[in-house]
């Protein structure tokens, strides 16, 4: 009796363990292969056989950084990618505290925010050309920086002003009697109490703004401008994919991507979650 | 600083920033959905025609329709199924267990990767003869799959009859399978990631109250989880729906503008870039921005709550 | 009323700032010497950026740069950059299908006046009758394509020893070399709906039985006998085709072309043929290359009809250095251009060059120079994107449906009768 039990009970720990391997092969599986492919040769690439093992080769990335300008396109990505986060957080932080503490704007505001979200961005892609032409940011990173602060500000206010929220107002009243200033307030106490929600919404931005296709094809084609995504997708050339380019450009972009999820998994975690469970 | 002024000058750089770069497009989007607008006439006096661009794609454009019926299954077809296993997900991570920590980054991974290289990969993974996922098949000693085909699913296809007529109204094709698919390998992890913070924000004390009761784990899950989870539930169902509505690299650089796949935002790109028809565009734009705050408000009041965001 | 004011101010400002830079940007003159290009990365550009090494030897002063970009949403961007008004590049590439509808949007700029100024162009060594495919919008010429696609026929010489001459031929060779032990497919076309190439391919068979999409007096005539038998024969050749075929574009049959898929490719675009031979497939020199296969009429002859359509540069109405960029075209068009760039991946059209004899060792110059010969380009209409749109969708319902022909044709007609009503 007492060893049946325990049969049954390794058995389902055996089957855990099945389910489990099951959903990490599943989802680890074509990242991974990503990055495997990066280092085959375009034959080896478009194989009618499996392929698992090989000699790897570094051509393709050889080939990313020489004859395509890739040193140039990752600074371009980084400086867009950080210089939203910077803007975004800047402007949605004191904005997101009054939100929180004053209900500046209301249900008004919510319901905007929520319809600047759903709004389909290729529907706008056409009214941002020509605002930008106007002003002469055509080609310019400053161009991307504005559009993709406009793809994250709603969500980074609604993301903050949640964690916000989740502070006491008596900490605060606290600091206020002994004299802080608002000013003070913020720096000296809501912002280490709002560190997490903030790396959050920073991380959110800088992923998705290094994301972005649709508009930085559009907005900056230029060779000095291109952003990572534009540069893989060219690789989709006239006539034929690239594939080894392809793979080694795209393991170049998911790479930060992978690490800041290893290292930052927690907070990223909340992030996701705390807009539904709030 | 006078208090009663501080709360604006607080959300002014915001505020301007939100204006400048999403409220100015938006009127822009719904102004111009009044005028024919193409290359053609862009740079000359644009012709007023009020609201025929809406007219025309509710009476006139073929695809309008069925993109949108399409639009529907493929709610359907996607967002079921990443509920059901999102739910078994965090039921089945719930647990301590080594390595959980590992798992849960690898569910993480598929929400943050770039859509248009994930899209990409996917391309050359269904591929008929040098894809990944055929060769496998093959090495397994399976038949290839024509993942990409617009073939009826032989499940259904096969029935007697209303076989090909299931196929054709309900999208029963092995290209429709393979966006659902991919849209599942995606967003599935979502559905994981909040339902399972949810369970966790749950009072462990009714946890131990059944377990003092000896409910089954079935019962524990029917009973008590399930229940308080609803609204949760409710909040991803939301999400995902929306999300839904906006996809578009998967489906684009899988299949392009094919009719098969055409959903309705794959719609919309098709009027403003293949065919670069702007008015119309435009409202389209307008009217899937209305069809969203419809099926919120649907969300919401089938959810009971009234602060989803 | 503080608040407000003080909302303004800051709005007004930042406009300011903003107005301040677009004053400097636009300055600009006429006469710059840096050409800045936008194309999409292809073996034409790799020809073209050789042609621009020579130049830049032969004009010293001058630069060209050029802004390469992959084939995903090339077309949008361009539409977007020329519509949207940009001065960010002097020369674009584009297909000439593509280019009426810029033309009648004014973004362009007519190559007339520096044609005919004897200043900018010699016109006696230029040779505009040898040059038989111009761009033209309401009289006036817009481009003088760099590249000229057409279809051929390419056939496994080592499988077939005598290829089709129509099309009934090709479905029995096709279904002869299905499933043998040297190829999976007997044949292959590009048929991939979303992309541009479907509706040009069905050209060539529709062409053939003497049928049309619009006529030449503008009239919708696709619900014809002719668009019944070229369906026909699509229906009839997709057993042998891979069942996916509507996801096969120009690099899909290339692919399937390299890896020893497929027996024939047939109508297949000519760049093909370079294109093979720069790669490392075993099969490179294992394909033979000859005319389309057409129909044949009463007195034995047979009607074959490639379609082509070009690839060029045009100028942007909006460039400010109009004059050193004419100065790159005419160069890219001369003779001298197409033999460079004809070295080096770029397509020959100039009929003197096909037919000159030095050439003829390679099967290439000639099945090219009557290919061109017979060639005709589709109808540019200004709302073209439009109705390949509704053209895709029919090949589409043809290749994968099993919906009535008649039902496909009727519902392609209303389409295309609603569309044109549109725009008259």
């Amino acid at each position: 009796m007492y060893s049946r039990a325990r049969g049954k009970k390794l058995f389902l720990k055996f089957l855990f363990y099945i389910v489990i391997t099951t959903i990490v092969v599943l989802w680890a599986f074509p990242i991974l292969w990503i990055i495997l492919s990066s280092l085959k040769t375009d034959n080896q690439i478009i194989s009618q056989n499996l392929i698992f093992i090989f000699k790897p080769t570094i051509a393709n990335y050889y080939k990313i950084f020489t004859s395509h300008n890739f040193n140039r396109f990752l600074v371009n990505s980084s400086l867009v990618a950080l210089g939203t986060t910077v803007i975004v957080f800047l402007s949605a932080f004191p904005a997101s505290y009054s939100m929180s503490r004053y209900k500046t704007g209301g249900d008004t505001m919510n319901l905007g925010i929520l319809v600047t979200r759903i709004a389909p961005p290729a529907a706008v892609l056409m009214p941002f050309f020509i605002i930008f032409r106007y002003l002469s940011l055509i080609n310019t990173l400053w161009a991307l920086i504005l559009v993709n602060i406009s793809l994250n500000l709603s969500f980074a206010l609604l993301l903050l002003r949640s964690f916000i929220d989740e502070i006491p107002v008596s900490i605060e009243e606290a600091a206020e009697i002994e004299g802080a200033s608002l000013f003070q307030r913020l720096v000296l106490l809501i912002f280490p109490l709002a560190r997490s929600g903030i790396i959050t919404t920073s991380i959110f931005t800088f992923i998705f703004t290094w994301n972005e296709y649709l508009f930085a094809m559009v907005l900056c084609s230029s060779q000095k401008v291109k952003t990572l995504p534009v540069a893989a997708g060219d690789f989709v050339t006239a006539y034929a994919i690239e594939w080894g380019p392809v793979f080694a450009s795209g393991t170049l972009i998911l790479l930060p991507i992978l690490v800041l999820t290893f290292f930052v998994q927690k907070y990223i975690v909340k992030g996701l979650t705390i807009g539904a469970v709030k | 600083m006078n208090k009663g002024n501080t709360k604006y000058y607080l959300i002014l750089p915001a505020a301007v920033l939100l204006i400048g770069t999403t409220v100015i497009p938006i009127f822009y989007m719904i102004y111009t959905s009044l005028f024919r607008l193409d290359p053609v006439v862009f740079n000359r006096a644009w012709p007023f025609v009020g609201f025929q661009n809406y007219i025309d794609l509710i009476t006139k454009d073929p695809m309008f329709w069925s993109s949108l019926w399409r639009t529907l299954t493929f709610l359907i077809y996607t967002v079921t199924p990443q509920i059901i296993v999102g739910l078994f997900l965090a039921v089945l991570l719930y647990r301590e267990f080594k390595g959980k920590r590992f798992v849960q980054t690898i569910l993480l991974f598929p929400i943050l990767a770039t859509p248009i290289v994930v899209a990409m990969v996917w391309k050359y993974f269904f591929d008929f003869d040098t894809g990944f996922l055929n060769l496998f098949l093959k090495k397994i000693g399976f038949n290839p799959q024509p993942w990409l085909s617009t073939r009826g699913l032989p499940l259904f296809a096969n029935i007697p009859f209303i076989g090909q007529w299931l196929v054709d109204k309900f999208n029963l094709t092995y290209a429709f399978r393979t966006i659902a698919f991919v849209n599942f390998w995606q967003w599935t992890p979502f559905c994981f990631l909040v339902l399972y913070s949810g369970m966790t924000s749950l009072s462990s004390e009714i946890y131990e109250a059944a377990k003092i009761d000896s409910a089954s784990s079935w019962q524990t899950f029917r009973y008590i989880t399930f229940p308080l989870l609803q609204r949760v539930i409710w909040a991803v169902v939301f999400i995902r729906v929306i999300d839904c509505l906006k996809v578009y690299a998967q489906i684009w650089v899988l299949f392009g503008n094919a009719e098969i796949t055409r959903v309705i935002n794959i719609h919309l790109y098709t009027l403003g870039f293949t065919t670069s028809d702007y008015g119309m565009t435009s409202a389209l734009g307008v009217i899937i921005i209305m069809l969203i705050s419809l099926l919120v408000g649907i969300t919401i009041k089938l959810g009971g709550k009234k602060d989803v965001q | 009323m503080k608040k407000i004011t003080s909302i303004l101010l800051l709005l007004a400002i930042t406009s300011l700032v903003f107005a301040a830079g677009s004053k400097e940007a636009t300055q600009g003159e006429e006469g710059g010497k840096t050409i800045t290009i936008l194309c999409v990365t292809s073996p034409e550009t790799n020809a073209l950026k050789v042609l621009a090494k020579k130049f830049k030897e032969l004009n010293p002063g001058y630069d060209v740069v050029f802004n390469e970009q992959g084939r995903l949403g090339y077309f949008t961007n361009v539409t977007t950059q020329l519509v949207g008004g940009t001065d960010a590049f002097d020369l674009i590439q584009d297909n000439t299908t593509y280019m009426t509808e810029l033309a009648a949007a004014g973004t362009l700029e007519p190559w007339d006046k520096y044609l005919n100024n004897p200043k900018l162009t010699d016109l006696k060594a230029y040779d505009l009758a040898d040059l038989p495919i111009k761009l033209k919008y309401k009289g006036k010429i817009y481009c003088i394509p760099t590249d000229l696609s057409s279809q051929v026929y390419y056939y496994r010489k080592d499988i077939i020893s005598k290829p089709a001459d129509t099309w009934d031929e090709l479905i029995a060779l096709a279904k002869k070399n299905t499933g043998t032990a040297a190829t999976k497919y007997g044949t292959i076309l590009t048929a991939m709906t979303g992309g541009p190439e479907a509706p040009k391919i069905f050209d060539v068979v529709l062409w053939s039985f003497g049928g049309d999409v619009i006529d030449k007096d503008g009239n919708v005539v696709i619900n014809s006998e002719a668009t019944k038998k070229a369906s026909g024969i699509y229906r009839a050749l997709k057993p042998y085709m891979p069942e996916d075929v509507t996801t096969y574009n120009y690099p899909k049959v290339f692919d399937a072309m390299k890896s020893g898929l497929v027996a024939q490719a047939v109508p297949f675009w000519n760049a093909a043929w370079n294109n093979i031979k720069l790669t490392d497939s075993k099969f490179k020199d294992k394909y033979g290359i000859t005319l389309v296969p057409g129909v044949r009429q009463k007195d034995g002859s047979i009607r074959r009809t490639p379609q082509t359509h070009g690839w060029g540069l045009v100028m942007n109405a909006k460039s400010h250095n109009k004059l050193a960029a004419w100065k790159f075209l005419v160069y890219a068009t001369s003779k001298e251009g197409f033999e460079i760039r004809g070295k080096n991946g770029g397509s020959i059209f100039r009929p003197s060059i096909l037919n000159d004899p030095k050439n003829s060792n390679d099967p290439y110059f000639s099945v090219m120079a009557k290919t061109y010969s017979l060639a005709k380009m589709e109808p540019l209409v200004p709302y073209y994107t439009k109705m390949h749109e509704i053209l895709n969708q029919m090949v589409a319902d043809i290749l994968t449906t099993n919906k009535p022909i008649e039902d496909i044709l009727a519902r392609t007609e209303k389409d295309l009768k609603n569309l044109k009503a549109k725009y008259e």
